[in-house]
């Protein structure tokens, strides 16, 4: 299947009259500096933070399935990472790769402006983004950052948890896949 | 006492042994060998001996015998006088013959006698012959110098008196003759040895060769070519060196060693999950990685 090529032509419109700033096929959006958002992420709580990158990420979610229509359910890899990857990078999120450890699913950001402390909030847009789309409802578990890069591990919920105690015992990220295919092959 | 008559025949008998001894020629002789001496005028002696003859009774001088003895050595000259003062007293013409045989003697002593000359053979090495004159001594140098011209000069110089010898072949200033091999027939070539007499003018029938064949009756143009064998031998030696492979004998086999089976023991374990999963959607990978870490 061949990849469509995502074409942010005229996606983004600014009314300077009427001082407001549109994205394509949705409402008035509002430029606010990084910094400021990264300071009220720290300070609404995990709940609050989450619910606000969901939301933020059902709406990329539904651009994804507005382009696509019915046959998102049969995108392929490399054709979500394009078109996921361009709707976030109009947000000014960043630049979305994405790896596969096995049968794990590895989303890379590059180049966001939040910072590590704006991790959490860019896990609960991939979060939202999937479960628009897709129709599933995974988590999306940090699993480090490096030089600018941070990964973000997709698996379910009691995936999360098992992950998210090992790494709190100073198991590496890569060990912690691992012991996630030992326990599914078993 | 002595009569008259014995002493006539006898003055007669020594008249004529003095004109005997006067014919000889050694009046000449005498002065030659004695220049120093004051010569004596023969006539003087002459006449003093016509005067013996004449008048016997007249003494001798002794003028005659000491202008002889002059001549001769003081030695001989005070045996003279001796005896001449002996015996001048009975027979002074005795003693004057004496006399004149002592001057013989004395003055050809030096040279043998002839006849023992004759009798006595020289060594051929002792001294030359000499020449008897002129011409002889003459033709004996040209001998000698055609001699010379012939011979070589030898090296060490003979000893003295060896007279004319054959030179020795001079060694070390020439290398012998070498011959030359144009003018050698095949037969002195191959064969040194040279007919008899018995078989010159005869008829010899020759046996052929049993075996073999002379080199030098091989054609040049026969003999194989040098360069091609240079050329030829040793690539090809080597190629079939490097070709036939050595063929081992029967009863020796070869040894083989050979890397062991592998170890029926997994040399790494690797994940069951990762084995074989290859998602056709982003949808598959997605249900995949959800379901990981559920019991």
């Amino acid at each position: 299947m061949a990849v469509t090529r995502f074409d942010p032509s005229h996606s983004v419109k600014f009314d300077l009259g009427r001082g407001s700033v549109h994205l394509e096929g949705t409402g008035p959006r509002v430029l606010v500096p990084a910094d400021a958002l990264v300071e009220l992420c720290k300070h609404a709580g995990a709940d609050s933070l989450t619910d606000f990158g969901r939301k933020l990420g059902t709406e990329v979610g539904l651009r994804v399935t507005s382009h696509w229509g019915d046959s998102g359910q049969n995108i392929s890899v490399e054709g979500l990472v394009e078109h996921l990857g361009g709707n976030l990078a109009l947000l000014g999120l960043g630049s979305l790769s994405l790896e596969r450890w096995g049968k794990a699913l590895v989303f890379v950001v590059e180049g966001s402006p939040l910072g590590a402390p704006g991790d959490p909030l860019l896990a609960a847009v991939l979060e939202g983004a999937l479960q628009r789309c897709m129709g599933r409802d995974g988590r999306a578990v940090v699993l480090g950052r490096d030089d600018g890069h941070v990964r973000f591990l997709m698996v379910g919920a009691p995936g999360a948890d098992r992950v998210r105690a090992w790494m709190a015992e100073g198991t590496s990220w890569g060990e912690a896949i691992a012991r996630l295919h030992e326990g599914s092959a078993a | 006492m002595m009569s008259n008559q014995d002493q006539i025949e006898r003055l007669q008998g020594l008249l004529d042994r003095v004109q005997k001894n006067a014919a000889r020629p050694r009046v000449a002789a005498a002065v030659a060998a004695a220049p120093v001496a004051e010569p004596a005028p023969e006539p003087a002696e002459e006449e003093e001996l016509v005067a013996m003859d004449e008048a016997e009774v007249i003494p001798p001088e002794p003028v005659v015998a000491e202008a002889e003895v002059l001549e001769e050595t003081s030695m001989v000259r005070a045996i003279a006088e001796s005896e001449v003062s002996v015996e001048m007293g009975e027979a002074s013409i005795e003693d004057l013959d004496l006399l004149e045989d002592e001057i013989v003697d004395i003055t050809e002593a030096a040279p043998e006698p002839a006849g023992t000359e004759a009798e006595e053979e020289p060594p051929a090495s002792s001294r030359r012959a000499i020449a008897g004159s002129m011409g002889e001594a003459l033709a004996e140098a040209v001998d000698s110098v055609g001699m010379d011209e012939g011979r070589e000069i030898p090296l060490k110089t003979p000893p003295p008196e060896s007279g004319p010898q054959a030179a020795p072949p001079p060694q070390g200033l020439a290398a012998p003759p070498v011959p030359d091999l144009h003018e050698l027939r095949e037969a002195d070539i191959v064969s040194g040895t040279q007919p008899t007499a018995a078989q010159l003018g005869a008829t010899v029938e020759l046996e052929p060769a049993a075996e073999g064949e002379l080199e030098l009756g091989e054609p040049v143009t026969e003999a194989p070519p040098v360069h091609l064998v240079r050329e030829e031998a040793p690539v090809a030696a080597a190629a079939v060196a490097a070709v036939e492979p050595v063929q081992p004998a029967a009863s020796v086999e070869p040894e083989v060693v050979r890397r062991p089976a592998a170890a029926t023991a997994p040399a790494g374990a690797f994940v069951s999950a990762a084995k074989g999963f290859h998602p056709q959607s982003f949808l598959e990978l997605l249900d995949a990685s959800l379901a990981l870490g559920r019991d």
